[in-house]
């Protein structure tokens, strides 16, 4: 699990920044999206959309990346619950991505080198088996 | 607790931290003597008493060579492969009759068919069959049903006709025979230290158990005189006309090469999907003499009697890019002969090719064997997977949970391929597509499969199932069913 990790994080830190830029194009082109309001009601309406517009966002391009991502998550066809599932996590924002993968990696770092310590490898196979004579049962 | 080792299996497909790796040894590795055969066999009953006080489970692994997760255990884990002592049975320890060249013999679970093989040879004898590679032990060959394409004959299950089993870490070691064939005397067995049980049904659901009914200690087998195989691999233009008769079980009809009227002892199916769907069939004949014909070995490293698997496990490291330009190269290594002869071992040898890998194996009734190498090629097809769809052919087995159990013939369908995520996507697709047609199935025990506690009913029937768990029960003491149990055995939902 923790070595597939890091791809599958990595994976959701491009999405983000995919789903991020694509929503600051649209804010640049939407003047109510991009000016802070400063009653809270106006305010809270602003954010949930860009909220929306991240998971729209989000999910379509999850769908238009499918070839990559299928490699990282070893799926073959893309599902909707699957692509709906990425498309909410890439618009959670590459900063909480970027910062989870580096305690991940950390972490895999720190687990790899205990691991080391702790534990041979063995496998079986010698290479030079004994042969012996035959013997008889009665 | 800990795990001290991590123990990685031939084919690089499973990786297991394990509290404790054992490699057993024989006082006396020279000669093969029963004293030293009981006093390895106590050791095994001491470190099985280690694993219940420590409440955790115990597997013999012997080549390593399944791709599942079937020999791995977290506890202790015990190294059999020097495990290799071979006995000659005499008339007079034998409760029946038998011609002089098919006297049984009895193996220590640790020796692998290669070396069974050439015991064999010096005795003018062979073993009926074996797998296309000959690396594994005989005991873990045996638990996992593993076969051939012994078209006439079975799969090693078939061959085995007495098991030595180490049930529990005290009193003596338990001897399993049929009560339909018995084979060694009473005072013979008890000799061995062992107390002998006859049971038609509870041999039955031994014969594959994959660790769950104890530590195999030793097996009888009946070998065969000695053989020779006579044959050709020809590119094959699979009709209507061929399938029917194959499937019809018509060989005749089928127009294999050499055949001259008759029926193929081994008999492969290959097809190459990428490479413009190239297809070769293999058929060897059985021969008491050897017949004037080539030798089996072949110009380079990849010899005849390989199978598919070999063949790309030496290539897959060289030619990780473009599945397409992979494909050329399998056919070109896998290239026709023709008219060939050679001893079972000489066709099928010990293999040294190591390379991450990943193989599947479904069984169907032969009825259905072109719908099912059909649905393999297409989902190979589907995923561009470096990987090749072969189909073997092997009598049923009377084996309860062994996967060669269909009538009249088991045609197993095998997809493998170097491990990708694209063999593995083709691997799954297969399963699901079989499921999905409703065709009778059975996977492989030490191939990659789907099985859990589900599947496995539906693969194998209710029927089946139940009366494996049944036998196990009377077999094994409740206290002791969770150490000789895994997370593989628990996933099935047949442990306890």
């Amino acid at each position: 699990m923790l070595n597939s990790l890091p791809a599958v994080i990595t994976l959701l830190v491009a999405l983000s920044m995919a789903t991020e830029r694509a929503v600051e194009i649209v804010k640049s082109l939407v003047p109510w999206l991009d000016l802070v309001r400063p009653e809270p009601v106006s305010e809270g309406r602003r954010r949930a959309a860009i909220q929306a517009l991240a998971v729209g966002f989000g999910v379509v391009i999850t769908y238009l990346a499918w070839p990559v991502v299928a490699q990282v998550m070893a799926a073959s066809a893309p599902k909707p619950s699957t692509v709906a599932a990425l498309g909410l996590l890439a618009s959670g924002g590459s900063a909480f991505w970027n910062s989870l993968l580096g305690i991940v990696l950390n972490l895999k770092v720190e687990k790899g080198a205990e691991a080391r310590a702790a534990v041979e490898s063995v496998a079986t196979r010698s290479a030079v088996l004994p042969n012996p004579a035959e013997g008889v049962v009665g | 607790m800990p795990s001290t080792s991590i123990w990685t299996n031939w084919h690089e497909t499973v990786s297991q931290p394990v509290l404790r790796f054992e490699v057993l040894s024989n006082a006396d590795e020279a000669r093969s003597t029963i004293a030293g055969y009981k006093v390895t066999n106590a050791r095994i009953q001491r470190l099985i008493g280690e694993a219940a006080e420590k409440g955790v489970s115990i597997r013999a692994v012997g080549g390593g060579w399944s791709y599942t997760r079937v020999a791995a255990t977290d506890g202790i884990m015990l190294a059999t492969e020097r495990l290799n002592y071979r006995f000659a049975l005499q008339p007079v320890d034998l409760q029946q009759p038998y011609a002089p060249g098919r006297l049984p013999v009895l193996l220590q679970c640790g020796i692998s068919i290669a070396d069974v093989n050439r015991y064999l040879a010096k005795r003018n004898q062979a073993v009926p069959t074996s797998g296309a590679s000959n690396g594994q032990t005989i005991a873990g060959a045996l638990s996992t049903g593993t076969h051939g394409g012994a078209i006439q004959f079975g799969a090693i299950p078939e061959y085995v006709v007495a098991i030595h089993l180490a049930t529990a870490p005290d009193g003596r070691t338990v001897w399993l025979e049929r009560a339909s064939h018995p084979v060694l005397r009473d005072e013979v067995i008890e000799a061995l230290g062992a107390e002998p049980r006859r049971d038609d049904a509870l041999f039955n659901a031994a014969l594959v158990s994959f660790g769950c009914f104890g530590i195999i200690l030793g097996v009888v087998i009946e070998p065969a005189g000695s053989y020779f195989l006579h044959g050709s691999r020809a590119v094959y233009k699979l009709s209507d006309a061929h399938w029917n008769a194959i499937q019809a079980l018509d060989y005749a009809a089928a127009e294999l090469p050499l055949a001259k009227g008759r029926t193929p002892y081994h008999l492969e199916l290959l097809c190459n999907v990428l490479d413009n769907d190239r297809s070769l069939v293999t058929a060897l004949y059985q021969e008491a003499q050897r017949p004037q014909a080539g030798p089996v070995k072949a110009d380079g490293s990849i010899n005849k009697g390989d199978a598919a698997l070999d063949v790309i496990g030496a290539l897959a490291g060289a030619f990780k890019g473009s599945a397409a330009a992979f494909a050329k190269v399998l056919s070109r290594a896998y290239a026709p002969y023709e008219n060939i002869a050679g001893t079972p071992p000489e066709f099928f040898s010990d293999t040294s090719t190591r390379g991450r890998s990943a193989a599947t194996a479904v069984g169907v009734p032969v009825g259905r064997a072109r719908e099912v190498f059909e649905i393999a090629c297409g989902s190979l097809r589907d995923h561009q997977a470096p990987a090749l769809v072969s189909m073997r052919f092997v009598k049923p087995t009377k084996a309860t949970l062994g996967f060669t159990m269909h009538q009249p013939v088991t045609a197993i369908t095998e997809l493998d391929g170097a491990f990708s995520t694209s063999t593995r996507a083709a691997q799954q697709t297969l399963w699901k597509r079989v499921r999905e047609a409703g065709i009778p199935h059975s996977f492989h025990w030490g191939k990659l499969n789907d099985l859990n506690a589900q599947n496995l009913r539906l693969a194998y029937g209710e029927q089946r199932v139940s009366d494996w768990i049944a036998a196990r029960r009377r077999l094994i003491r409740p206290e002791l069913r969770r150490v000789f149990s895994n997370p593989f055995a628990e996933s099935l939902g047949v442990a306890d």
